[in-house]
């Protein structure tokens, strides 16, 4: 007899210490429609070295996961499931180690049934056309980059010709804009102030005043004189003068070419006037410039 | 250094005295080739010597040996062929039977002028020959040296009609020339003239007018002739328009020049120059000389491209653009 309540004890004490800790899956619902959430909750009465599953399904979907909560010496894992496709599914057991030993949650079962719609009552609204996304910087960089390079080329354009001709314009002496007479004169004064010959500079000075009448006669009638040599230029104007393209006299010409033979031995052979003759090359310099134009060109109504 | 030009210049006038009797005496015989006996005076006082191209029948071996007979001084004539030898031109060793030795047999070359009619049609070792010895002014013969009489002048002779059989001269013994001078045919005035001296036979006897050592010190007296810094400016700006052009005002002739004017260019260019100061009685350099020698000193020393060659640009006309476009001082 002792030894029938012996394993009746035994028996009693294993099936009571076997149910302790205690781990358990509950559903909110087993029955939810298409899309519908319900919730998860794992339950397990022990809080130390419990390793919880990651939850693993099949025709179902977890939507979210709450934090793992701990009350009254338990732990509670809450999850947020739903379905998609209409059927019945299985919630798998979930196998929780609790120090070390495994421990299985039942299985459970939901079923997702299909929502029928009456498409009679339903209320129909036009087809919504496409929706724009938001502008970003993206969309207006090629147009920005575009502009940046058109105002670079409007610059520098406005630069080149504009700011630096009218710079250049300004920095050159006011001759060049003016009739060859008046900027001959201007430089024929110009050379007076240098006081050339009068500080030993002959050579410098007819150099110059050459310079001067020669330019004066390219400016004027449009020929390459500064190109020319001495015996060149006289009998071009001789022939243009005899052709009448010219106004000027023979006199004229003559002092022209002595005025230039007389540089030429300045400035080839070292010849030193005297200032009475620097004087008068500087006065026939001026008369030739007076006396050298190019023939008007008649109007039509003239000629008539 | 202080120069009295001056002086220079007198001495020029006294010494360039002969030029006026001398050119006189060859238009005796020579009519209408002006330019061609400037240039002989200036290869003559230049100490260079002188290629000329033209037609045949334009007066070239006359010309030079009219100039030898003015100036008293020898004369020899060689026509090139291309089976001419060196030693045809320079001269050889003979054995000399009497002596039973070898004797030397000097060539036409030992001349004071000397007509290479045609250079162009003797090979290439003939021409190198004559041109060596017109640069070193000696000739060797066996084993002895000959140091060639003064003045020493030998004009050679292109005929541009024809080109087959011909051996053109390479540019490095063309720039040995001083001058290349292009002669054409005389006016119809002169034409006349010569027609009719040739008809009625009346040949004008040309005189010794100058000996070789007047035309010795005239060499030293065209030394002397004076050319201010900006005609060297001058003539180094035409020199330096036919190597850079672009840095000229220039860039088109750029694609049309091959080479521009050697160093020996600018000093032929200086050289003649002072020559024709010389002939014009001067005793300084003007600018009109050196327009006056510029064509005949360069024209033989740019080389012009193929594509100059294709728009038919010589090098006449590049330096036409040369020359209208550096400034004169």
């Amino acid at each position: 007899m002792k030894k029938y309540i012996l394993h009746i004890f035994l028996l009693i004490a294993t099936i009571t210490f076997a149910q302790n800790p205690k781990v358990k899956a509950q559903i909110e619902t087993s029955q939810i429609r298409i899309g519908e959430q319900f919730s998860l909750r794992i339950s397990v009465n022990e809080i130390n070295n419990v390793i919880l599953p990651k939850l693993e399904l099949k025709g179902l979907e977890v939507i979210d996961s709450a934090k793992i909560d701990t009350l009254n010496n338990m732990l509670i894992q809450k999850y947020i499931l739903t379905g998609f496709d209409s059927g019945a599914y299985y919630i798998p057991q979930q196998q929780i180690f609790i120090r070390n030993q495994a421990y299985l949650t039942d299985s459970l079962l939901v079923n997702v049934a299909t929502v029928k719609i009456d498409t009679t009552k339903v209320k129909k609204f036009p087809i919504k056309t496409i929706k724009a996304e938001p502008y970003t910087f993206d969309d207006f960089k090629m147009y920005i980059y575009i502009l940046l390079a058109a105002l670079a080329i409007i610059g520098f354009w406005i630069y080149w010709f504009v700011i630096r001709k009218r710079k250049t314009e300004e920095d050159s002496p006011t001759f060049r804009i003016l009739p060859p007479f008046e900027e001959a004169i201007y430089k024929l004064n110009e050379l007076d102030e240098k006081l050339l010959w009068q500080n030993n500079k002959v050579k410098e000075y007819y150099s110059e005043l050459t310079e001067i009448v020669r330019g004066y006669i390219e400016r004027e009638l449009k020929v390459p004189a500064l190109e020319k040599t001495t015996d060149e230029i006289v009998e071009m104007l001789r022939d243009f003068n005899e052709a009448q393209t010219i106004n000027t006299s023979k006199e004229t010409i003559k002092k022209l070419k002595e005025l230039l033979q007389e540089a030429d031995l300045v400035k080839f052979a070292k010849s030193k006037p005297l200032s009475l003759e620097i004087e008068e090359d500087r006065k026939d310099a001026l008369d030739i410039i007076s006396n050298l134009k190019p023939k008007p060109i008649k109007k039509d109504d003239e000629l008539e | 250094m202080d120069v009295d030009v001056r002086a220079i210049n007198e001495k020029i006038e006294r010494e360039s005295a002969f030029i006026d009797i001398l050119t006189l005496e060859m238009n005796k015989v020579i009519i209408g080739q002006k330019q061609m006996i400037e240039s002989l005076l200036i290869g003559l006082l230049g100490n260079g010597h002188i290629l000329l191209e033209g037609v045949p029948g334009l007066a070239k071996t006359l010309a030079i040996n009219t100039l030898s007979k003015a100036v008293d001084a020898s004369f020899s004539r060689v026509q090139f062929t291309p089976d001419l030898l060196p030693a045809d031109v320079v001269g050889t060793m003979i054995y000399n039977m009497k002596i039973n030795d070898f004797s030397i047999k000097k060539g036409p070359i030992f001349a004071n002028f000397v007509l290479a009619d045609e250079i162009n049609r003797a090979p290439a070792k003939v021409q190198s020959a004559l041109l060596e010895a017109m640069q070193e002014r000696q000739i060797t013969i066996g084993d002895t040296t000959f140091k060639l009489d003064e003045p020493f002048l030998v004009m050679a002779t292109q005929n541009p009609v024809e080109q087959e059989g011909t051996y053109p001269l390479p540019e490095a013994q063309i720039d040995r020339f001083m001058l290349k001078v292009v002669i054409d045919y005389p006016k119809l005035q002169d034409e006349q003239i010569i027609m009719r001296q040739n008809l009625s036979g009346s040949y004008a006897t040309v005189n010794p007018v100058i000996s070789v050592e007047q035309i010795l010190r005239a060499r030293s007296a065209v030394n002397e002739v004076y050319m201010d810094e900006k005609i060297e400016k001058y003539i180094l700006d035409i020199i330096f328009a036919t190597r850079y052009p672009e840095k000229y005002n220039l860039p088109k002739l750029k694609d049309l020049i091959s080479f521009g004017a050697s160093p020996r260019g600018s000093i032929n260019l200086a050289k003649a120059a002072k020559c024709y100061a010389f002939i014009k009685r001067r005793g300084y350099v003007i600018p009109e000389d050196v327009r006056a020698v510029v064509f005949d000193v360069l024209r033989h020393r740019i080389g012009i491209t193929y594509e100059a060659e294709a728009e038919n640009v010589t090098s006449v006309d590049i330096i036409n653009a040369i020359i209208n476009e550096v400034e004169v001082p």
